[in-house]
């Protein structure tokens, strides 16, 4: 499970609170799934799933610090989650567009149960019924939270684009 | 481009997990195993002598687990003969109960053809007898859960869930969920996690201690469900989940079904989505769906719900979500 899973983790631990933290949430869901490992139940969904669950239930206890880093984009432009890939280029930088401090300050402006979830159906690419699985939440209360989420990003995303075209 | 493809966008281009990185994360995901096995080992031995057989049989407990289902050892020598009495019993007079409205379930209730208003039914609901669990009794309800998985696709893919609950007086309970035609092995049962999960929000103690007044059980069921006060629109979904239970009492069952009327709009008689027809209050739901609660007239069970897009007709075969009640009562033993 681990070698299967690890780079997905990563990615999303990675995409939500950036390398200072990937490494060690990556680290402690494979530890909590390993202690937890009799509480998977394959008849309520995929592995993958179960690890992404365990996984935002970590990154929960760094809400506070992913908001700082997405409103410190949303200011500076910069992403402070960036980091220097192996040509020396700061990857984020590549495809950087106006919008991405829009979207920063868009994402920083949800719940935090809002933003799990956009993120776990948008850059992982679970349907609803894994995300429900993943955070253990009725499938309509999934639906209700990424139907909200969409809107106020569309609103934050339409407003900012408008005021820039202003 | 719209705001999903923006967002999927943003931040797509970050470095992969490169050997070194996984190689260190490998070797702290080992620490963190060696130092907490020995307590583990210790935790797990403990609790796996005090399970039920139906929750051991899945394997052990949960760190979230609530107290376990235990039958007191005494009635374990006669439980048998019990069962056997109480099962004689609802067998004899089950149509009895349903007809006095004692009896939730809602399986073998029929079709009700006469109008009646949500007035009537709440008023129905209200005067149902109040059904507290008795010490070693368990209230459970059987559902099932249904949607289409991605709407858009031809043709939409359903997937629906067989769910089956079951809580005691001392707020622990076992679940299982089973999706149907799934060829995986049989159903399994899982401890709880109190405050998590879409049953899991109830407990006995919760559901008994929920206020008559309408005015302030949707606050209530947001704060036992750990959401925002002012996330009212979630109400009517933790509703859906509260009314099977049996042992809900009479006055909170009358102030959910008033809270839907005055959040919805009664649409008539209409049929849930196995096809019993029930007094229909269609809730808008923020997730551009409208949600038809279906209400028997005779007593206020929920026989169910359906949900369908906005602008669509009323009508269980345009639902893309469901949530049909099968069975609910009280029993004197666990399911095995």
């Amino acid at each position: 499970m681990y070698h299967e899973h690890v780079h997905q983790v990563f990615q999303y631990v990675d995409r939500r609170l950036g390398r200072r933290w990937a490494e060690e949430v990556t680290a402690q869901t494979f530890a909590v799934a390993w202690q937890r490992r009799r509480d998977f139940d394959p008849d309520r969904g995929s592995p993958s799933a179960w690890l992404y669950g365990i996984a935002a239930n970590l990154i929960r206890h760094h809400g506070r610090a992913e908001t700082r880093q997405l409103r410190a984009f949303a200011a500076s432009g910069a992403d402070p989650t960036s980091v220097m890939d192996d040509a020396g280029r700061v990857a984020d930088q590549l495809d950087a567009a106006n919008e991405w401090p829009s979207v920063a300050a868009a994402l920083a402006d949800l719940r935090l149960e809002e933003r799990e979830i956009i993120t776990l159906y948008c850059w992982e690419g679970l349907s609803y019924q894994e995300i429900a699985q993943a955070l253990d939440l009725p499938v309509g209360t999934v639906r209700s939270r990424l139907s909200r989420a969409r809107a106020r990003l569309s609103a934050a995303v339409g407003h900012c684009s408008d005021s820039e075209g202003a | 481009m719209d705001e999903l493809e923006l967002l999927k966008e943003f931040r797509a281009t970050r470095p992969g997990l490169d050997g070194r990185t996984e190689e260190r994360i490998r070797q702290r995901v080992f620490l963190a195993i060696e130092a907490t096995v020995d307590k583990a080992v210790d935790e797990v031995t403990v609790a796996a002598t005090d399970l039920p057989e139906a929750v051991r049989a899945d394997g052990g407990p949960s760190e979230y687990a609530v107290p376990v289902l235990l039958a007191p050892p005494r009635r374990r020598r006669w439980q048998r003969w019990l069962v056997a009495a109480v099962s004689l019993l609802l067998l004899a007079f089950g149509s009895v109960i349903a007809r006095r409205g004692g009896n939730t379930s809602t399986a073998s209730s029929t079709p009700s053809s006469s109008p009646a208003s949500i007035e009537q039914v709440a008023t129905a609901a209200a005067s149902a007898p109040d059904r507290p669990l008795q010490p070693g009794q368990y209230a459970f309800v059987r559902v099932v859960e249904g949607q289409l998985e991605e709407p858009q696709s031809r043709p939409p893919t359903v997937t629906e869930y067989d769910v089956e609950l079951w809580l005691d007086d001392d707020n622990a309970g076992v679940e299982s969920r089973q999706q149907r035609g799934s060829s995986s092995a049989p159903t399994s049962w899982r401890t709880i996690p109190v405050g998590r999960g879409g049953f899991g929000t109830s407990t006995y103690q919760r559901l008994r201690e929920l206020p008559a007044d309408h005015n302030l059980i949707g606050e209530r069921l947001l704060r036992d469900a750990s959401i925002a006060a002012d996330e009212a629109n979630q109400v009517p979904g933790l509703i859906e989940r509260a009314l099977p239970w049996p042992s809900l009492p009479p006055a909170a069952r009358r102030a959910a079904i008033e809270v839907l009327a005055a959040r919805g709009r009664q649409v008539g008689m209409v049929t849930d989505h196995s096809g019993r027809d029930g007094l229909g209050i269609a809730v808008a739901t923020p997730d551009a769906t409208q949600t038809v609660f279906v209400l028997e007239p005779a007593t206020g069970a929920l026989l169910g719900t359906f949900s369908v897009p906005e602008g669509a007709a009323l009508d269980r075969h345009h639902a893309v979500r469901w949530y049909t009640v099968k069975e609910a009562g009280i029993r004197d033993r666990l399911p095995t």
